[in-house]
């Protein structure tokens, strides 16, 4: 093979290496210049309701993006209370990144129907990009209280439920925990029929600094009430410290193990011990050339 | 210094090079200087519009810049460890070859760490590297190990040129402005060839190919640690160092083929670098190949068998899905190919030796490709809804700008190197008198 054919070779890889690799060295992202039509969207709307006389009720707007469904932020939400002859606006809220728009409001503010229930309607009105929908859902007010109960050495929490003056019995009920991410379950029961049910407590759960733990009690979804929680803060844990601890000598703390500082030392000392030699030398030459 | 008549009528030879830029390496130089100056401005757009305009996301968040960083680097590692070991074991052919194994290490590993930065997004906040350096952190090891192995590798370069360089201050062969010999003065520091400065220099050249050859194992395992440090599949494995060291030493080895064959050419230095030379080198390269291929085997072989879930999906990316056509380039072109042209006598000629070494050097590449980047696409905690191009990445015209005008960089470094001093030692040949096959001791053949 003559040189020119192995340098034409040569060529011809280096060319195709460069244009077949990696495929594709366009720019990522293009915007087609169409205009959009606008995405239908789907609203969720429920509610919670709480201890100290507050509901929070929570909208979700979704739509079908690349076969399926998305929570859409950062879309403006309508609350509103109706009755069977007038309309009360509750407040507004703005969906987050999870598509959820959260509204606390106190539960005396929500007018009433004659059946003593509350009619409540969430409305996206739409923009460029989405359609506009609603959802609207009716609870009747009730009331989830908690009693802790110590005795001996065990701990227990009693939960009643009430609509009104009158017990509900029948229905599950569920203890949670507040843990840094999503919320422990500890315990479950059904109401007896006075609206009571006692669940144990676990002991010895880690707690803030002073032992403190917030526990809830959730009805979940009640196809009259909602979603109904009641928190409470009891001493029943451990206490741990929220302060950081001195770290130990480990590879994620300030200070290298001390392995590491020696074998550092050693490898860098012999290495630049040879160049001190070595740049001795090139001096003696010097020296000596000048003496010469 | 007394200059032989040799080393004077070698020197003739080399004047037209030494003296003065040639148009054609004028041409060079400008050719090059517009590919850097084209890099320059992708770097612009880097600085000005920030890492958007490269192809790096959440995902991949090394890409061609870091591989070619480890590509420059292993190069830069090749050269010291060959200059090194010829000049222990003292082989008799090492002469041509060490000036240029060593200007190699010198380059590259000025080059290679120039790609790293590019990677930092925050120029102003470089410094924090170093006045909140960890000594836990790979990366310092990295900054250390590089930057001591790049004195090493300069007093090296330096050992092998200071009787040169007090040639070049003494000699009447070659026409040299003032200024020049100025430097090649102060350089030679008074060397005058005398048994105390000879002695001198050898020991010198001893010790700091004693310190090396385990240093670049070392550096080499240190580069393979900033991988094999994390728990991502494919990089957490303790056969990276050794399959780095091995990697550095063969892709160094291709590209000190090529440099041979071109200095081969442009000089016409047949007599220098010869057909043995090659096939020597050649008979490396096998070997290392051979070697790439045992480890690389290994490697993949446990991954595969282990059929970890994380592990399995980089292997499928490499060897069944998306990357199995740069596998099978690269495999083929480092391991297969090199092995096939110089175990067979028939292929063992200079130009297909040469040729193995520039497939071996362009598939070491493409091999650091796919060790970078299918790993970074297989994160152990993906992002929910991650958008579809952070998790495929392509480069950008950006980052081939500017790979484009390292690798200038690089050849115009050589090409002012190849100026300023000759690409192999003249005091080690004070016995040569043939150039191309022309006697050049006969006045009548060469340029007065």
């Amino acid at each position: 093979m003559t040189s020119s054919k192995i340098i034409k070779f040569f060529g011809l890889i280096f060319v195709l290496t460069l244009w077949g690799f990696p495929s594709t060295v366009s720019a990522q992202d293009e915007e087609s210049g169409e205009e959009k039509e606008q995405i239908r969207t789907r609203a969720s709307l429920s509610c919670v309701q709480k201890n100290d006389d507050v509901i929070e009720l929570r909208m979700l707007m979704r739509a079908k993006i690349d076969g399926r469904y998305t929570g859409l932020p950062l879309l403006d939400v309508t609350f509103a209370a109706t009755t069977d002859s007038s309309e009360v606006s509750l407040g507004k809220a703005t969906t987050g990144d999870d598509g959820i728009a959260t509204l606390s409001v106190n539960a005396k503010d929500i007018p009433r129907d004659t059946a003593n229930r509350m009619n409540l309607i969430a409305e996206f009105d739409g923009n460029e990009a989405f359609k506009g929908s609603d959802d609207d859902i009716e609870i009747l007010p009730a009331l989830l209280a908690l009693e802790p109960v110590e005795e001996d050495s065990s701990l227990a929490v009693q939960v009643t439920l009430t609509a009104g003056d009158e017990p509900v019995a029948d229905e599950d009920i569920s203890l949670f925990v507040k843990r840094l991410f999503r919320p422990l379950k500890v315990g479950e029961g059904t109401t007896d029929e006075d609206g009571m049910v006692t669940i144990d407590f676990p002991m010895g759960m880690p707690g803030d600094p002073e032992g403190n733990l917030e526990i809830y009690a959730f009805l979940e979804d009640h196809s009259d009430f909602g979603n109904m929680k009641t928190t409470i803060t009891q001493a029943w844990g451990t206490p741990v410290s929220d302060k950081l601890e001195d770290m130990p000598r480990a590879l994620w703390s300030p200070n290298p193990p001390l392995w590491m500082v020696l074998a550092f030392i050693v490898l860098m000392g012999a290495v630049w011990g040879h160049y001190g030699v070595i740049v001795y030398k090139l001096l003696q030459i010097k020296r000596e050339g000048q003496e010469g | 210094m007394n200059v032989t008549e040799n080393q004077n009528a070698t020197l003739k030879y080399f004047a037209p090079h030494l003296e003065k830029f040639s148009t054609r390496s004028k041409m060079w130089a400008g050719f090059l200087l517009a590919l850097i100056a084209f890099g320059m401005f992708g770097l612009y757009k880097q600085i000005v519009d920030g890492h958007g305009v490269t192809g790096m996301r959440d995902y991949v968040v090394w890409g061609v810049y870091i591989v070619n960083f480890v590509f420059f680097i292993g190069v830069s590692y090749a050269g010291a460890i060959v200059a090194g070991i010829l000049h222990l074991l003292k082989v008799p052919w090492r002469r041509p070859i060490i000036r240029l194994a060593i200007m190699l290490a010198v380059i590259s590993a000025i080059v290679g760490p120039f790609f790293i930065i590019l990677c930092i997004g925050r120029f102003d906040r470089l410094y924090y590297l170093f006045i909140h350096a960890r000594l836990q952190s790979p990366i310092i090891w990295d900054v250390l190990a590089i930057t001591t192995y790049l004195v090493g590798a300069i007093l090296f370069l330096y050992l092998t040129l200071i009787k040169d360089f007090a040639i070049y201050r003494d000699t009447k062969a070659l026409n040299l402005p003032p200024w020049r010999r100025k430097v090649f003065k102060a350089l030679a520091l008074n060397y005058q060839d005398t048994e105390f400065q000879k002695k001198q220099v050898n020991v010198s050249k001893t010790l700091i190919s004693i310190i090396m050859v385990p240093m670049v194992v070392i550096v080499s395992s240190v580069l393979s640690w900033i991988f094999g440090m994390t728990l991502r599949p494919g990089w957490h494995s303790s056969i990276f160092g050794p399959y780095f060291v091995l990697a550095s030493i063969l892709s160094g080895v291709g590209v000190l083929i090529m440099l041979m064959y071109a200095f081969r050419k442009i000089y016409k230095l047949e007599e220098y670098f010869t057909d043995k030379h090659f096939v020597y080198m050649g008979w490396a390269m096998l070997i290392l190949a051979a070697a790439y291929g045992y480890v690389t085997f290994s490697e993949y072989l446990t991954s595969w068998y282990g059929s970890e879930e994380w592990d399995s999906r980089v292997i499928d990316k490499l060897f069944v899905k998306e990357y199995s056509t740069w596998s099978f380039f690269s495999t083929i072109s480092v391991i297969v190919i090199p092995i096939v042209v110089v175990a067979l006598k028939p292929l063992r000629t200079t130009n297909m030796i040469t040729l193995a070494a520039f497939l071996v050097a362009g598939g070491m590449w493409v091999r650091r490709y796919l060790i970078v980047v299918p790993t970074l696409e297989t994160p152990l905690l993906p992002i929910q809804d991650v958008r579809p191009e952070y998790v495929n990445y392509s480069a950008t015209w950006v980052e081939w700008a500017l790979t484009i005008g390292g690798l200038a960089t690089f050849f115009l470094f050589f090409l002012l190197m190849a100026k300023f001093v000759t690409i192999f030692s003249i005091s080690e040949y004070a016995d040569k008198t043939k150039f191309a096959g022309i006697d050049i001791t006969d006045t009548k053949n060469v340029q007065q």
